[in-house]
């Protein structure tokens, strides 16, 4: 069982993941009609975030950040960090899977038990993870053109049914940069922009040509903030600010607006197709790499873990919060600040620093040696 | 042992995987296609749906009956209504098909709108539904009166609100995203048609009412219903909410009738009407110019005018432009004096395009508004007149 994906594969499912759960539920909220300026601006640090850490694989090639955390801080240390990444990730794929299982429950299935959603979807990833990352990368292959055609087929729509308003966008900048800044710091930097580079540690070790996975990486991040950006103008302009920013699933809303020559009509299904797309592979990838975790810890394959993990990613989906209230409080208020930045941005860039002082130390001694 | 595992998974995930939980079948649901509100007499609201009665409505099997069944109900809030309609009705209620929700006027009048966060909220209805206002007479009974050529009462009010909004610019579309975005801009203000019976309201909720060649009773639109926030302030006329919806540039098709002579008129079909507002500060007073753009077609004129001439056609051009500036700004100068809010939208513009002075203002727009110097340019363009050149009445010998 190969664990390598191509790079078109490790593309779309870059995509993929960036659009995730991140294109239905609102983002950039706090930049109001700017959102999309917000987001379009989040990705600037997100590049060079990206560019960092595929400089930091490339001086120990063929090693993931568990591998190089352990020539940073040596191996007990990195046991220890490593063990705080698998719960972070492990606890980043309950969040997102309790997200599909919160859109289900309040928009598509109101009598289905959250816990028959939430396991049902869990025993696909388990299986595919099971098969292998290689499995991933297909899956993202296969399914993503769909998604991009209903995204566009989204568009057409609302334009041809008469309810997007460009006008809605207007006032540009009212109140200048700081709501934008608000809004980028730390919310939209921790999701969906901050994701991005930290899978990409993981990830980019297992593509088949590391050598152009940066140039790849960086592509198929630019594309996914494009097509978020769209998205968010598509809310605002549809919906109107207001709405936007009253809606659990804005892009849902927008779907429940198209209606024209009395046929093209409640097309929500395609949103939840989208939604449930992303959030299956969302969960693949954090699990994914919080195996890899346990794997470096426990220095065995990661299969047997596979199934009893996806099960209590499941369960603590759903004890994690008691409400919806209280999850995307959690998600907006907690996460960003505590969680986020220093998974995502703080220590990587740690590691970043020490790995590049003990490589200069190293060649200086080498040359010393001389 | 492996092909047994796969086999009981199989059998398992199929139990899992069909969705049972929210499956109910067509023959379980009730369809609800309209939905009255007035105000309740014990409780705080008077639900009423309209449910088909499916068989009626297919040419083979109707017997003649009604196709369609009301039932009302008294309770606190719409939500548990709805699920509480069993009392009386045999099946589940769906909403997701909702053509027109009927508003009770007194229930408007005391601005008990805040049930509209039932329909915002929930997953079944959507955004394609039409609000109207039931004047003098109540919701419920505005909802049942039948008409001969629909089946269904509440189909009619829709379809009869989407002809003519198309056709002369009787009434705007009102949907909930239009009323509940403007009742919570600052700028704007949300407006609502408003129908009414006209004739007998027993005769009319009667299927019977369909055989007749001159209906007993029959729904009529009569007004547009102005509100301030969530309470029904007052109406508008019917030339009011043409002039109302040019100036929200969704006036499609209309006809305009300019007096040219005593007891003459003429005719225009304005199409391609395009509106633009610009709205800013000076000098501290706020400003809003409206510039529409139309084109137009001669369709009938009773007075002696050489249409083959280009100039005539400059000259009814002048005619038709200061009667129709004539008339907005009139209506304008109306809601400005007596209603003193801005249903126009104007403070909307405003706060697109000069951010800075409108939200200095926007606690009190409607009071700007009311000092509001507003101006309507209107510039028609006149192409052509029908398939003759001139009208015979220019070559009427007794004249």
């Amino acid at each position: 069982m190969k664990e390598n994906i191509s790079l078109w594969q490790f593309f779309v499912l870059t995509i993929t993941f960036e659009l995730g759960s991140a294109v239905v539920v609102g983002i950039g909220n706090d930049a109001k009609q700017d959102a999309w300026i917000a987001i379009l601006l989040a990705a600037l640090p997100g590049f060079l975030l990206i560019w960092m850490y595929s400089y930091l694989l490339s001086l120990l090639p063929g090693k993931n950040l568990f591998e190089i955390m352990e020539v940073a801080f040596g191996r007990k240390f990195a046991m220890g960090l490593t063990i705080a990444y698998s719960v972070y990730f492990f606890y980043l794929a309950c969040y997102v899977l309790r997200d599909f299982v919160e859109m289900i429950g309040s928009a598509v299935l109101f009598n289905t038990p959250s816990g028959v959603v939430a396991v049902t979807l869990m025993l696909v990833i388990a299986y595919i993870l099971y098969l292998g990352f290689e499995v991933v990368g297909r899956v993202a292959e296969i399914f993503s053109p769909y998604m991009f055609f209903f995204i566009f087929l989204l568009s057409i729509f609302v334009w041809i049914s008469g309810n997007f308003e460009i006008k809605n966008l207007q006032p540009v900048l009212s109140e200048g940069f700081q709501p934008i800044m608000n809004a980028i710091f730390p919310q939209l930097l921790g999701f969906p922009i901050g994701e991005i580079p930290i899978i990409f540690t993981v990830l980019m070790a297992h593509t088949s040509n590391f050598k152009y996975s940066r140039k790849v990486g960086m592509y198929a991040f630019g594309t996914g903030t494009v097509i978020l950006v769209w998205a968010a103008i598509l809310q605002i302009a549809v919906l109107g600010v207001d709405i936007k920013l009253r809606s659990d699933f804005p892009l849902l809303s927008v779907a429940r607006m198209v209606s024209f020559a009395n046929f093209f009509e409640r097309i929500d299904a395609t949103i939840v197709f989208i939604m449930m797309f992303g959030i299956i592979l969302k969960i693949s990838v954090f699990s994914f790499i919080g195996l890899k975790g346990l794997e470096y810890v426990f220095r065995m394959p990661y299969r047997p873990f596979v199934f009893p993990m996806s099960m209590l990613i499941a369960l603590f989906s759903l004890i994690n919060s008691e409400s919806f209230a209280e999850h995307i409080e959690k998600g907006f208020k907690i996460l960003p600040p505590y969680f986020h930045m220093p998974f995502q941005i703080y220590i990587p860039l740690l590691i970043f620093f020490i790995v590049i002082w003990k490589k200069k130390r190293h060649r200086f001694r080498k040359g010393g040696n001389r | 042992m492996n092909r047994c595992f796969v086999f009981s998974m199989i059998v398992v995930i199929a139990f899992i995987l069909n969705g049972c939980w929210d499956a109910y079948e067509l023959d379980q649901i009730g369809i609800v296609t309209g939905v009255a509100i007035d105000k309740g007499e014990a409780k705080k609201l008077k639900m009423s749906v309209e449910i088909i009665n499916a068989p009626e409505l297919s040419p083979q099997q109707s017997k003649g009956n009604s196709s369609t069944v009301v039932y009302g109900l008294e309770g606190n809030s719409v939500a548990e209504l709805s699920h509480k309609m069993n009392v009386a009705v045999s099946k589940k209620l769906d909403f997701s098909h909702l053509q027109t929700l009927v508003i009770g006027e007194s229930v408007a009048r005391e601005g008990l709108l805040d049930f509209l966060d039932y329909f915002e909220s929930s997953k079944e209805t959507r955004n394609d539904f039409d609000f109207i206002i039931a004047k003098k007479v109540s919701a419920e009974d505005l909802m049942s009166t039948t008409y001969p050529t629909e089946n269904i009462p509440s189909m009619k009010i829709y379809s009869q609100l989407e002809t003519g909004s198309k056709e002369w610019g009787t009434y705007p579309r009102v949907r909930m995203k239009d009323i509940i975005t403007a009742m919570v801009s600052e700028g704007r203000q949300p407006v609502i048609p408003v129908a009414t019976v006209t004739g007998s309201i027993e005769e009319g909720i009667n299927v019977e009412n369909r055989k007749n060649v001159e209906p007993k009773a029959i729904v009529t639109f009569t007004n547009l219903g102005v509100f301030k926030g969530d309470k029904l302030l007052g109406y508008l006329s019917l030339d009011d909410t043409r002039n109302y919806l040019w100036t929200q540039n969704k006036l499609k098709f209309t006809s305009i009738s300019v007096p040219c002579g005593k007891n003459k008129f003429f005719t225009v079909r304005a199409y391609h009407s395009q509106t633009n507002i610009k709205a800013n500060y000076r000098k501290g007073e706020p400003n809003i110019k409206l510039n529409i753009e139309m084109e137009a077609r001669l369709d009938e004129i009773h007075c002696h005018a050489d249409i083959t001439k280009s100039n005539v056609y400059k000259k009814l051009e002048k005619k038709i432009e200061d009667h129709v500036e004539q008339k907005m700004t009139a209506t304008i100068n109306k809601v400005q004096n007596k209603y003193k809010i801005d249903i126009f939208g104007f403070g909307d513009v405003m706060n697109r395009q000069d951010y800075q002075a409108f939200k200095k203002v926007k606690n009190k727009w409607d009071e700007e508004f009311t000092r509001a110097d507003i101006a309507v340019n209107v510039k028609v363009n006149l192409r052509r007149a029908g398939v003759r050149t001139k009208s015979f009445l220019t070559e009427l010998k007794n004249e």
